[in-house]
């Protein structure tokens, strides 16, 4: 398990829906992991409101890369709307979703 | 005159006649009366016209002392009318043993000419006296009494044996009492007390057959501790015989026949106790002196003893049946309220089912309930634990509790996890004899998903509307309980409005029928022929061919099944367009590109804040944008000049989108049951339509999946 610090990030607000947000969002977590691929991502997601599944797909491909390359990504802040499409679309048992940014950093083991 | 119905009273009757005295008529008949139940009876005797008390014999339970005659008018009704019954106006307890108040009869003589009277108190008699058989053989002992008094009476035979006869009545009177005791020990005491005093003896004990073997059930005094083996073998040989016998003490010779003026020293004494028409026990003693006159004493007591231990069995008999009912109808009440509603009213599903255990509890378990609030979300579970009856109830009633509490807080979309868990839970904490059987499907009434898994239930049936096929929805999986480390799969089936579910357990497959089983055949076809009827109709149909002459009673096993039939569906393809609800205020063609699909969203997102509040609108967007890049994406195409129509209605009550493609169609059933939680892919369509599912309150396809309405209500005014 990686001892660096953990890294965060916050998504963008209010919807992450059109293909522009989409756009964005990929090429600012591909810095994150070009930088270190096997990082620890807290993602603040408290300023999104609407999320499409196009965004979801983005979220899921990049945390199931960090995990396979040995880190651990863990989303926080997730609104009542969003926490909605990922029960859903059972994401919620795919990405790791924390209760509060505590939460979050103590999942990720670190600060 | 009658003659009585049981042969072993008969003989005992024949012993009547050979009395030779009214004191010694008197006793046998004092003995017989006590061994039909009786407490106390008076025998009068007719001189110069009047009704003379003769003898008098026991105590009533309300006297103590003294047997009065309550109505000496009835009495005399008794005498001039020949014979008549009291009725019973007294006592009615609740000890099954039936009692009487009292029963007069007149007595006659050879010549038809009443001699006297007879009255018994509070005949205790095991069967009540409106019973043929026990009024029978009343009348006959009557009647038989009477006649042996008559001719003692012609022949002066009275009053030579007076004293001796007086000495066992009173002796009679003290033992009824035992009658009385309903505790075993009680009883037990009682009469080994007795016997022991009468015998002037210190040890001795009672000896029971139960359960086919031996036993000493009471004792007093040290010797009794342990019996010895002559005492067993003696013990045996009276009851063998039939009759009282005892050992000299100083010969050792055993001897079964009394001389009236014979005093015996006895080392060893046994009394055998007529039980269930065999000699089945006996009462035992240790050193005592007797004559014939101490033996013919006991031997009252052993009938007295005799008929308390019968007594004692079959109120017990009668009080554990009591008991066993009451607890089996409490188990029965309970199990009947864990069972679903009579109909069970859900949005999105017509749910009816049948149950019908073959005893008052069974193993049998079926349910319908929504697992899930927020999305609307329903169970489906049917099962079988193995057997029927209590111990089968029990199991059940525990499995049902672990499923709803696992569906509630764990993931209703992975039954194969709650098979998992239920298996292993069952395999560590119960004995492994049980088997247990399980479907579990959970319905999403949104988009008609069924995802389901089975630990080695009877296969569930399905009939498809549109086609009128029947398939059988398979899952692997053992029965739980068996294999700790079984595995368990889930699969999806994605169900259209009035397509059937029937869930079924194998007393419905097993039936039995003219031709053998059931079987499943029938069922296939049964579905079938009755596929577009109500859910309730489907069921009685079936329950139908189970329960043929309509007797559901009859039948050895469980027999329960589940009907559940999808009503429209938020989600749904259609053959033609829709009816839309209001006008059509613009449309617009727009190129099948990201750009053009986000230009249009921005505009279509204006125009929506004006007519839905805010949030309705934001998810507005987000289920457009989903059906706008599946239009474009997977419809048209993201070619050069390929293009998405697209329509804007209002109406009263909802506004609607309307898409249409240029694409090949697709088919909705197989991308909802496609698995989509790990798709990798960015735009995994099956994800796409779920969240619109979700966001809105209705989406129509049609046109094989090129055309879509996208429908969500207004506001309330």
């Amino acid at each position: 398990m990686s001892t660096s610090n953990i890294i965060y990030f916050a998504t963008p607000g209010p919807s992450l829906v059109q293909d522009d947000d989409v756009k964005k969002l990929r090429s600012e977590l591909d810095k994150l992991v070009e930088k270190d691929p096997a990082l620890k991502l807290a993602i603040d997601c408290s300023a999104t409101h609407y999320v499409s599944s196009r965004a979801l797909g983005l979220l899921v491909s990049v945390c199931t890369g960090i995990q396979d390359a040995g880190g651990h990504v863990v989303l926080f802040g997730v609104t009542p709307a969003t926490e909605r499409v990922l029960n859903v679309t059972r994401l919620s048992s795919v990405l790791d979703v924390a209760e509060s940014k505590a939460e979050a950093q103590s999942m990720l083991g670190g600060r | 005159m009658s003659a009585p119905t049981n042969g072993a009273l008969s003989a005992r009757f024949a012993g009547l006649a050979r009395s030779g005295s009214l004191g010694d008529l008197m006793v046998k008949f004092a003995d017989i009366v006590a061994s039909l139940g009786c407490r106390a009876f008076q025998v009068y005797l007719v001189s110069d016209g009047e009704a003379i008390l003769t003898y008098s014999a026991g105590v009533t339970t309300e006297s103590g002392g003294k047997l009065d005659l309550p109505d000496h008018r009835w009495f005399r009704a008794v005498l001039e009318d020949r014979k008549r019954w009291r009725p019973a106006d007294a006592l009615s307890r609740a000890d099954p043993v039936f009692r009487e108040a009292h029963a007069g009869f007149a007595l006659v003589d050879r010549d038809d000419a009443v001699q006297g009277g007879l009255v018994f108190f509070e005949p205790t008699i095991l069967r009540p006296l409106d019973d043929p058989e026990a009024r029978a053989d009343v009348l006959a002992l009557v009647d038989h009494f009477g006649l042996v008094l008559s001719q003692l009476r012609r022949f002066g035979a009275l009053e030579r044996s007076h004293s001796r006869a007086i000495g066992k009545l009173a002796e009679f009177a003290e033992g009824q009492s035992i009658l009385y005791l309903s505790e075993r020990e009680e009883i037990f005491d009682a009469v080994l007390a007795r016997a022991l005093r009468n015998l002037g003896a210190i040890s001795g004990a009672i000896i029971l057959v139960e359960d086919g073997e031996w036993r000493r059930v009471w004792s007093q005094g040290e010797d009794a501790d342990e019996l010895t083996q002559d005492a067993w073998e003696h013990v045996k040989r009276c009851c063998e015989i039939g009759s009282a016998g005892l050992v000299n003490a100083l010969s050792g010779e055993s001897i079964f026949n009394f001389d009236i003026d014979t005093i015996h020293m006895a080392a060893l004494l046994a009394f055998p106790l007529e039980l269930d028409e065999s000699y089945s026990g006996a009462i035992l003693a240790y050193d005592a002196t007797v004559s014939l006159d101490t033996i013919e004493t006991v031997q009252g007591t052993a009938r007295v003893a005799a008929t308390a231990i019968e007594n004692w069995r079959v109120r017990r008999k009668m009080l554990d049946q009591q008991r066993l009912e009451e607890q089996m109808s409490i188990a029965a009440s309970v199990q009947s309220r864990l069972l679903p509603a009579r109909q069970p009213d859900f949005t999105s599903l017509e749910v009816a089912h049948f149950s019908r255990y073959c005893d008052e509890t069974g193993g049998d378990y079926i349910d319908a309930f929504v697992c899930h609030e927020a999305s609307g979300a329903i169970s489906l579970v049917v099962g079988d634990v193995s057997g029927h009856g209590l111990g089968s109830a029990m199991v059940m009633v525990d499995l049902r509790a672990r499923i709803r509490t696992l569906l509630a807080v764990g993931d209703p979309w992975a039954p194969e996890r709650i098979l998992d868990h239920i298996n292993r839970a069952l395999y560590d904490e119960t004995d492994r004899g049980e088997f247990v059987t399980l479907f579990l499907a959970t319905f999403d009434g949104r988009t008609g998903t069924l995802r389901y898994a089975s630990a080695g239930h009877e296969n569930p049936l399905l009939y498809r509307s549109e086609s009128g096929a029947v398939r059988a929805l398979e899952a692997t999986g053992i029965p739980l309980g068996l294999l700790r480390d079984a595995h368990y799969e889930s699969r999806t089936v994605v169900l259209t409005r009035n397509d059937v579910f029937l869930g079924l357990t194998d007393g419905v497959t097993e039936a039995r029928t003219e031709t053998g089983e059931l079987g499943v055949e029938v069922l296939h076809q049964r579905l079938a022929d009755f596929g577009k009827a109500s859910a309730s109709a489907i069921v009685e149909s079936i329950v139908a061919l189970v329960f043929p002459d309509g007797d559901t009673a009859s039948g050895r096993d469980d027999v329960s099944l589940l009907v559940a039939k999808p009503r429209s569906l938020r989600m749904e393809m259609q053959k033609d367009a829709p009816d839309l609800d209001g006008e059509k205020v613009w449309s617009e063609r727009i190129d099948s590109n990201p750009e053009a699909k986000d230009a249009f969203l921005d505009t279509l997102s204006s125009r929506l804040e004006a007519l839905l509040k805010h949030e309705d609108a934001g998810h507005f967007i987000v289920a457009a944008e989903e059906a706008v890049a599946n239009a474009t994406e997977h419809g048209s195409g993201l070619i050069p000049g390929a293009f998405v129509d697209v329509e804007w209605w209002v109406g009263q009550s909802a506004v609607h989108l309307v898409l249409h493609d240029q694409g090949e169609g697709f088919d909705l059933e197989a991308t909802l049951a496609a698995p989509f939680e790990r798709g990798a892919r960015h735009r995994v369509r099956g994800r796409g339509l779920v969240i619109m599912a979700e966001l809105l309150d209705r989406i129509v396809y049609w046109n094989g999946g090129r055309s879509v309405a996208l429908t969500k209500s207004l506001p309330k005014k």
